[in-house]
């Protein structure tokens, strides 16, 4: 599956292709949740809406 | 060449996410502890490390950032991908009233009688506001620089 596709079906709202990206990115918000060893929910939370809205706002 | 174009997308996408994590987390642990945040500023340099998409996404930043000069009004997207934690920071801390008032002279290059009239002020009390945000910027970065 191409990237760039896969993007720009995420960026026009298709909630398929945005599940897809989050479950690309989940490691690296998951990586980025844990604060000294222990996982942080709210934070991984937090950081799913930063996910979603870097979708909305990246320019290709 | 396709699928070459492809791979730095998805690598400026990857480090834009993790420009806006960062900031996003910076700004979590801001509002938990206001202490804590001012430690987080100093591990700017420390996460430092030169990886491709690094170097392509600083090229498409500095492209990308030039809509500021266009458009002030979209300052917010400009904050979300500061690179400086300590500048995130500082402007995060503003009030709403007073970044538009910041960027509107900054980068809309209003004249402080546009933004009296913008903001229902006189120009003297615009100027004065302005520069209370610039002394508060200053202070607030400067603060933390002290502190290690």
């Amino acid at each position: 599956m191409n990237f760039e596709d896969l993007l720009r079906r995420a960026k026009e709202g298709e909630a398929e292709a945005i599940r897809q990206i989050h479950r690309m990115y989940r490691p690296l918000l998951i990586k980025n949740a844990m604060e000294l060893g222990i996982f942080d929910e709210d934070l991984y939370q937090e950081l799913c809406a930063a996910l979603l809205q870097c979708i909305r706002m990246f320019t290709i | 060449m396709k699928d070459r174009y492809t791979d730095a997308i998805q690598n400026r996408f990857t480090a834009y996410l993790q420009a806006a994590i960062a900031n996003r987390k910076a700004s979590y642990f801001g509002k938990r502890n206001r202490i804590l945040a001012k430690e987080i500023v100093f591990e700017d340099q420390s996460y430092k490390s030169y990886l491709d998409f690094e170097i392509q996404y600083h090229g498409y930043q500095v492209e990308q950032s030039a809509f500021i000069v266009m458009d002030w009004e979209r300052y917010e997207e400009f904050i979300t991908t500061l690179e400086s934690r300590g500048l995130f920071h500082a402007l995060d801390g503003l009030k709403e009233r007073h970044k538009k008032i910041l960027f509107a002279r900054l980068f809309g290059e209003l004249t402080f009688r546009e933004i009296g009239e913008k903001f229902g002020m006189t120009e003297k009390q615009a100027e004065a506001v302005y520069f209370y945000i610039i002394t508060k910027l200053r202070k607030e970065m400067e603060g933390k620089r002290d502190e290690f």
